[in-house]
């Protein structure tokens, strides 16, 4: 038999959106939980460096989110790192989150699970995936000194991992499908200062052949459809994020994209369930509108299960 | 014996070592972005380079997979 519990809020996800959304909760004196399956910090923890949070100029991924996680520890919030969530019930009058060992009944429920990176769409990922197929330039990137790598995308996180791997690669080549980069100006400065990056422009990869090393691989102009071949030892991959809302999918408002549809004070379909974060349906995806969202979260959650 | 072959910025190595501990279980902690043997012998035994990797008495589990540890550990 599954142990019981009564709580004000369950937060799940406990990246920047969620440990905002506890920290206003936890001063809010509400009994309050977060789940988190993968990495507290969320994103943050999987990322080089941050440069747009207000407050640091330069501070890395990992200690901003050590930084997040220690501030909300040090007010006595509680995470729960280790379990799964099994099954949810969600409903105006009731909502029941269950993990293995544990049915929890909660007032309030924010959803704030985030994002998860997008895998390279070709056939043979499954096969070289961890292989020669990598997602975290802080995980493997070590694993690549004095080689040649190929990083796929050009928004932000593309260009901060270029960034972060030419410590170790030989030469990096940025295979990207647009003839400009979306990163910011600033990333993109600095990138450039790297000699042994070069960018092909338009492209994408159709093929990466080879068992366990790379062969070759295959990249097509998007405009040409002319078709070229690149070798390299691993290639790191950046091309965008898909929302981590099967959980919530038969429940809760989610747009075709699979994004939690949300009113202004980030309330779902569902009353006292609120979304916030990236995993949200909104514009904008920044570590900064993620702290918005658990702010704005937490605070009508308060609101609702004050007013119950 | 448990052995983790892990890098030192890897955010799931960090995780993957916590939650052995939570469960006080010993491991052994080898770094493969410094050390060639190990990391040849983590390549070898997992056949890819991707960090975290769990050996649990010979069984070779890639990334941090906790029903995959669970079983193992219970054995």
């Amino acid at each position: 038999m599954k142990e019981e519990k009564q709580l004000d809020l369950v937060i799940i996800g406990a990246g920047p959106a969620g440990l905002t959304a506890a920290i206003y909760a936890i001063r809010a004196k509400l009994n309050t939980l977060v789940l988190e399956n993968e990495l507290v910090g969320g994103q943050i923890r999987e990322t080089y460096t941050v440069e747009n949070f207000p407050g640091f100029n330069v501070i890395s991924g990992a200690d901003l989110a050590d930084k997040m996680e220690e501030h909300a520890a040090s007010i006595g919030v509680n995470i729960d790192q280790f379990s799964n969530i099994e099954k949810i019930k969600l409903s105006d009058d009731e909502k029941i989150i269950e993990t293995e060992d544990v049915i929890y009944k909660v007032k309030a429920l924010i959803i704030a699970t985030g994002a998860k990176s997008r895998r390279l769409p070709i056939p043979e990922e499954e096969k070289l995936h961890g292989k020669v197929i990598h997602y975290c330039e802080l995980c493997d990137g070590a694993l690549y000194q004095g080689k040649d790598l190929v990083v796929v995308g050009g928004g932000n996180s593309a260009v901060e991992a270029a960034i972060f791997l030419t410590k170790y690669a030989r030469n990096i080549t940025i295979v990207h499908q647009f003839d400009y980069l979306q990163a910011q100006k600033y990333s993109q400065d600095e990138l450039f200062k790297h000699k042994n990056v070069k960018i092909i422009w338009d492209s994408e990869i159709r093929n990466i052949v080879g068992e366990n090393e790379i062969e070759k691989i295959v990249v097509e102009n998007v405009k040409t459809k002319q078709k070229t071949e690149l070798k390299a030892d691993g290639v790191f991959v950046y091309i965008g994020y898909e929302p981590k809302t099967e959980l919530f999918k038969d429940s809760i408002n989610i747009n075709k994209w699979g994004y939690i549809e949300t009113d202004e004070n980030m309330e779902t379909n569902i009353k006292g369930v609120f979304a916030a974060g990236d995993v949200r349906s909104k514009l904008i995806r920044q570590l900064t509108t993620a702290v918005n969202d658990g702010t704005v979260a937490a605070l009508m959650a308060e609101k609702y299960i004050g007013g119950k | 014996m448990i052995k983790i072959y892990s890098t030192p910025t890897c955010p799931w190595c960090k995780k993957t070592k916590e939650y052995l501990k939570s469960k006080n279980i010993d491991f052994v902690d080898v770094n493969v972005a410094d050390d060639m043997k190990e990391r040849e012998e983590m390549r070898s035994l997992s056949k890819q380079s991707g960090v975290p990797v769990i050996n649990i008495d010979g069984n070779i589990i890639v990334g941090f997979n906790k029903a995959e540890i669970d079983k193992l550990i219970e054995k």
